[in-house]
């Protein structure tokens, strides 16, 4: 079904609309989640919690791309529960290879009196990947956002593992120096 | 910021930035571009296509990515070829994060080489001699591809075959004689089965069939051709390894510790990391290869001890710390996890390269002035036994020996309790030397007088220790040094029993 008859049916409080969202992207949520949470199970209950949220969400919002709009909720979502989970215990998996990888864009994980001016950070931060070559930022988005294995991004652009790795490392040192040239503290 | 803020600032990035990462991407086609450029080369007309080639196109990359393809360029344009050469004699180990290597026909079997095998590659390497340059239309199926990512990420791409070498993309014939050498013994690590003997063959191998064995000490970048002896002793604990069959994982990291190199008479060679039980490129599930892993360690400890001079597999940093005074530090055991040695005196350490702890387990001096015996530059004299029991315990014995008032020597033994890191005296124990060999000592630190002391070479009728015994020229010139075989002996009475371990005299 189309993204726009789709919401059509959310507008219309029509629960049909919550089944063809899953049979469309149920798939795609559930890598995303599982990703990040890497436990199945764990991401279903992400992706029905998304799904509540996408219900709560649509209307009054109307997006563009259902697709991208569900994949941001459902990776915010995953990672709040990866956060939850790794306060009981301490996590382990890929998301936290992928957070290693960025705590090199940051210097003090423990300064609290940083104030963090949140929506400035994640404008710079789409000025950044879009300044990107787009290979530069399909690597970025997919490692970053997507939180994907550097296998499988080696894999999609037909490259190297190890070259991927250098190159996401490149990347790494920009957002670096961008985020200083922005005046952020890191 | 944490890093945490930041991936979840990453989470509000613009939707339009994501779209194209949820679409299948392009693979790219790097060998299609040495086609492409290369065809256009050929033609004349390379600078020309070239733009249009690095804009568009369902295999090429956008024209932001070319700098990655820069090297490919130089081939429309007249080779260097003695910048190439100087280019593979630059290839040094040090200098590089890491390098891969694997065969354009199994490109999943991609290893990562490490220490030893780098070393051996970059210098067969160097020896190519690049002939003229050819336009490479197509990847050799039998191509090895080995990826070099050295210092500021730079990446060096060497593609080789028997006759053929591409730097970087531009491809040269190579002296095939020199070529084919490097080829067959590299192809080896990548498992290519061409010239692969398989391990079952191992139960049948015969010592006719062996030119030479190697083993290599990785971490210490050391490599030791075997004796006939040790060859047969070899032999038989690679025949009790049972080959199980071939490990689903094949994910390994080449090269971190004990490797055997084996070369067959009729040319062909096998490479065999027991550690790893790893046998050419291929990891393998098996059984009873602790005997021959503890042999390999057992070799290198006693090719050590051959040396004039010990190569620790440590940095000096650490030695230098336990520099006392006017004497040196010296060895008296150590395998992949730990090492003794003495202070130069009469303390007595054990380094964990694990933990990079330092022990003290005793001094030997101390141990004597409580049993009041003189001591001092003249009054005593200290030397080192160690031993590999059957069971692969370490067992070390240091003895003192010292001038008794009517002038005779006596001999004082300490039995070094590894485990609970203390010195044990024993009594009623003696040695004598049944053989020497003098040898011509020429240790950078001539000019001092010590002792130090031995690893072991195992026999197979036994523990058998070899001393070896370094002492100054100036103070006995034309001494030199000597090893030495050593008997020792217990005595109970009328009763001598020779090789007895070293625990069994404590008691």
């Amino acid at each position: 079904m189309e993204d726009s008859r789709i919401i059509e049916l959310f507008f219309a409080r029509d629960e049909a609309a919550i089944e063809e969202t899953q049979q469309a992207y149920g798939t795609y949520c559930r890598t995303i989640a599982d990703r990040i949470l890497e436990s199945p199970e764990d991401a279903e209950e992400c992706v029905n919690d998304a799904m509540l949220r996408l219900w709560e969400a649509i209307p009054p919002q109307k997006p563009a791309r259902l697709r991208l709009f569900l994949g941001k909720i459902v990776r915010n979502l995953a990672f709040d529960r990866y956060k939850m989970r790794k306060t009981a215990k301490r996590g382990g998996g890929e998301l936290n290879a992928v957070l290693d990888e960025l705590a090199e864009c940051v210097a003090d994980e423990n300064d609290v009196e940083t104030v963090l001016d949140t929506r400035a950070l994640r404008r710079s931060l789409s000025e950044f990947t879009a300044a990107l070559p787009s290979r530069d930022r399909r690597l970025f988005v997919g490692r970053y956002f997507y939180a994907k294995r550097i296998g499988e991004l080696a894999k999609e652009l037909g490259i190297q593992e190890s070259s991927c790795a250098v190159q996401l490392c490149r990347i790494r040192k920009k957002l670096r120096q961008h985020l200083e040239q922005e005046g952020f503290s890191l | 910021m944490k890093r945490e803020d930041l991936f979840a600032a990453i989470g509000g990035l613009d939707e339009s930035l994501l779209e194209e990462n949820v679409t299948e991407l392009p693979k790219r086609r790097h060998y299609a571009w040495i086609t492409a450029i290369a065809a256009c080369a050929v033609l004349g007309v390379g600078a020309l296509c070239l733009p249009k080639l690095l804009s568009g196109g369902d295999t090429l990359q956008p024209a932001e990515s070319v700098d990655e393809f820069h090297p490919l360029l130089e081939m429309v344009e007249e080779p260097d070829i003695s910048a190439a050469q100087e280019q593979l004699a630059a290839l040094d180990k040090k200098s590089t994060k890491m390098v891969t290597l694997k065969s354009v026909a199994a490109p999943e079997h991609e290893v990562r080489l490490e220490g030893f095998t780098i070393t051996w590659l970059f210098e067969e390497l160097e020896k190519s001699l690049l002939l003229e340059p050819f336009v490479m239309t197509e990847l050799p199926e039998e191509a090895l591809v080995l990826t070099v990512t050295g210092a500021q990420d730079v990446i060096t791409e060497i593609i080789f075959t028997e006759d053929t070498l591409a730097l970087n993309g531009t491809a040269y014939h190579i002296d095939p004689e020199i070529g084919n050498a490097i080829y067959r013994n590299a192809v080896q690590l990548v498992g290519n089965r061409k010239y692969l003997r398989d391990p079952e063959a191992f139960s049948t191998l015969t010592l006719e069939e062996i030119e030479q064995v190697v083993v290599a000490d990785v971490k210490a970048n050391q490599t030791f051709r075997l004796q006939d002896a040790h060859i047969r002793t070899f032999l038989e604990h690679l025949k009790a390894v049972d080959f199980v069959g071939v490990r689903e994982s094949q994910e390994l990291l080449v090269g971190d510790g004990l490797g055997f190199d084996i070369t067959y008479t009729d040319g062909t060679t096998t490479s065999i990391s027991p550690s790893y039980t790893y046998v050419n490129g291929i990891l393998y599930d098996v059984e009873n290869i602790q005997p021959l892993v503890d042999f390999g360690y057992r070799l290198l400890a006693s090719k050590y001890a051959d040396s004039d001079f010990f190569i620790l597999p440590a940095s000096e940093e650490w030695l230098n710390s336990i520099y006392f005074g006017s004497e040196f530090p010296y060895f008296v055991y150590g395998d992949e996890d730990h090492c003794i040695f003495s202070d130069g005196m009469s303390g007595l350490y054990a380094f964990d390269f694990d933990e990079g702890a330092l022990t003290f387990v005793g001094n030997i001096e101390d141990s004597l002035d409580k049993a009041g015996v003189p001591h001092g530059a003249e009054g005593w004299n200290g030397i080192s036994f160690s031993a590999i029991r059957e069971d692969g315990k370490v067992e070390i014995l240091c003895t003192a020996s010292y001038q008794q008032e009517d002038g005779t020597l006596k001999e004082r033994g300490f039995y070094v309790d590894l485990e609970n890191r203390k010195l044990i005296e024993i009594r009623n124990f003696e040695y004598r030397i049944i053989d020497r060999i003098d040898f011509t000592y020429n240790s950078p630190y001539n000019g001092f007088d010590f002792l130090f002391g031995a690893a072991p070479i195992p026999l197979e009728d036994g523990y058998i220790c070899f001393e070896n015994s370094g002492l100054n020229n100036e103070v006995l010139p034309g001494e030199g040094s000597h090893l030495a075989m050593i008997e020792l002996r217990k005595v109970k009475g009328d009763v001598v029993e020779s090789w007895v371990p070293f625990a069994e005299l404590a008691k």
